[in-house]
């Protein structure tokens, strides 16, 4: 796939304070890419150096092939028209909704009928056709941030920024909008999303990059990033709340790691033996066993624990808190499952931390 | 003592009613002279203020300090000065402009000018950062921003400019310095009439006043009073707008 930006190298300092260093990133024509970091991370400044808002202070910058970290005037200008943004507040121009959406149209020169058709056409694919003449100061803030897509949209950029779009909506308004994001999308349009949610990253980036102290931790395809996280911190922001200090005891085919207590066997990785590492699972691949049957003797890691705490962990699941061998432990499981194992606080369960769902986390 | 008084203001109204030559062409003078020097001031502090707040420069501060010193001006002052540059054996006394509507006008800008371009100032500069660079992102040059940001702060603005018209329209210092409050006869087929060369309804007030013609300057009065009034009511109408907005 061609790609339509690319940063090599790229950093920034503001102040002598490093902001970004050293990104290395590609984003591929059509795609969604989400950049997932926590407030801080330096994802606006990766956005507006991609905008040609920023210079980097070092590093270069490719647009379809063209260098274009230093462009200025005229030719910044050609570049930036091929891109649009969107930005956490939707700012609205004092005027119509009409004026606000036909605003980059019109210095760009297009006739009154196409401004007025393509207009029309942006407003329906975000859902507000037909509020052309409303006064844009009086829409919720969710019908402006989607008014700010539609003044973005229109244009009929090649790449589209988004910048937190859903940070300040409400669930309906974030709902609507990530569906207006997926159309977005089905237009050919590249997109880049920056957002600190993880599961806005993942659900809608076809590859989500990791950024924390303006380092890029991992790039990759939203499974991978979840299921391989390669960082403690990827692991921490993408909900692997399950992360263990230990030492390393038997390096072979399967390695075996102590933490406190309890020893977990998980698949080979490079170490020697009487190594510190830290190990890491996601709590809904923690797996409760019965106690009323024999046990399977292909389950490995099977631990006792107890129930300290049961927490509600959105509609369907329950998150168990157990306690076992100085371990806490948080497991995911279906509430239905819960109740038809007859699990309580301050009881005890088997469970099993499956070897090839535990990871390897580098610091 | 009440009954002068209402004799004043009946007459003071037939004046009026009677479109009276006299009281219209002092009216005319001063509409004249004073919308000339807000249009002008306004023509140079808007594009001003647009360059002030989208450039930086060194003594940016120290100037915005001495621009809302300008806001003000004792017109009695700025009249004086104008005198001193203008009279015969001032700098610009080649020019042979006291006591004519021109030097009028030239005071009255200097008395609007920094009035407009201050509130101008702040009206640009309370314009959000964001606007400008939502209207960058989405393609926009210099001066497609520029003329964003002035549409954004047009109330403020327009403010600002209703402000300085209501400084130039109501005072006297500066125009009776170097205007001279001069009205001349003429004769007419009707008879002798007093015609304003220089004389506003500003400076007419104090003379007739002291002259004892109390009704001439009740009615100099209360146009005066109604145009403040008029400016008065759109600065609120607007004010009220832009709060809406």
């Amino acid at each position: 796939m061609r790609s339509i930006v690319r940063l090599e190298g790229v950093s920034k300092r503001f102040a002598g304070k490093e902001v970004l260093s050293g990104i290395n990133l590609e984003i591929r024509e059509g795609e969604l890419l989400t950049l997932l970091g926590p407030s801080g991370a330096g994802k606006t400044t990766l956005m507006r150096i991609i905008n040609l808002f920023t210079r980097p202070s070092e590093g270069r910058l490719y647009f379809r092939d063209r260098d274009v970290a230093q462009l200025r005037g005229e030719e910044l200008l050609k570049v930036r028209r091929s891109m649009a943004m969107v930005f956490q507040k939707p700012v609205m121009f004092t005027g119509s909704v009409f004026y606000n959406v036909a605003y980059g149209l019109k210095i760009r020169g297009y006739s009154r009928a196409e401004v007025e058709r393509r207009v029309d056409e942006a407003l329906r694919l975000v859902g507000l056709a037909g509020y052309e003449a409303r006064s844009a100061h009086t829409l919720s803030g969710g019908e402006a941030q989607r008014v700010a897509f539609a003044r973005a949209i229109v244009i009929q950029p090649e790449l589209l920024l988004l910048d937190e779009p859903t940070t300040s909506l409400d669930p309906i308004s974030e709902a609507r909008v990530h569906s207006i994001i997926r159309r977005v999308k089905e237009l050919g349009i590249s997109v880049v999303l920056t957002t600190h949610k993880q599961h806005e990253a993942l659900a809608l980036g076809d590859r989500v990059a990791v950024l924390k102290d303006g380092k890029l931790q991992q790039v990759g395809p939203p499974e991978e990033v979840i299921y391989a996280p390669q960082t403690r911190f990827v692991a921490e922001f993408t909900g692997m709340v399950n992360i263990f200090e230990g030492v390393v005891e038997k390096v072979a085919e399967v390695c075996r790691v102590r933490v406190g207590q309890v020893q977990l066997e998980m698949p080979a990785f490079e170490a020697s033996p009487g190594e510190r590492v830290c190990v890491g699972i996601r709590p809904e691949e923690v797996m409760l066993l019965r106690t009323d049957v024999p046990l399977n003797p292909r389950h490995r890691n099977v631990l006792e624990g107890v129930v300290e705490e049961i927490l509600p962990q959105g509609s369907a699941m329950l998150r168990l808190r157990i306690g076992s061998g100085g371990l806490r432990i948080s497991a995911d499981v279906p509430r239905h499952v819960v109740e038809k194992m007859g699990v309580r606080e301050g009881g005890k369960v088997l469970f099993s931390l499956k070897a090839s769902c535990l990871r390897r986390l580098e610091e | 003592m009440v009954e002068y008084l209402v004799e004043g203001v009946v007459r003071a109204v037939k004046l009026l009613i009677t479109m009276d030559p006299y009281v219209i062409s002092v009216a005319k003078v001063q509409v004249l002279v004073s919308t000339s020097a807000v249009l002008l001031a306004s023509a140079t502090a808007v594009p001003l203020a647009v360059l002030f707040c989208f450039r930086s420069f060194p003594l940016k501060n120290f100037l915005l300090t001495l621009i809302n010193t300008g806001m003000g001006l004792p017109p009695v002052v700025v009249g004086l000065v104008v005198f001193v540059i203008f009279m015969r054996r001032g700098p610009l006394g080649f020019l042979d402009l006291i006591y004519t509507r021109e030097i009028m006008v030239v005071a009255q800008f200097l008395l609007a000018f920094p009035i407009i371009l201050g509130v101008s100032i702040a009206a640009i500069n309370a314009v959000p950062e964001s606007i400008r660079e939502t209207a960058y992102t989405l393609g926009a040059r210099d001066r497609e921003v520029a003329l964003l940001v002035v549409r954004e702060a047009a109330f403020g603005i327009i403010t600002g400019i209703l402000a300085g018209a209501g400084r130039v329209f109501a005072e006297v210092g500066a125009i009776l310095t170097v205007g001279g409050n001069i009205a001349y006869d003429m004769v007419t087929p009707e008879g002798i009439i007093q015609v304003s060369k220089t004389r506003t309804l500003s400076t007419a007030i104090p003379l007739e006043t002291s002259q004892g013609d109390i009704a001439a300057a009740i009615a100099f009065g209360l146009i005066l009073l109604a145009i403040t009034f008029i400016l008065n009511l759109l600065v609120s109408v607007l004010r009220r707008r832009a709060g809406v907005a």
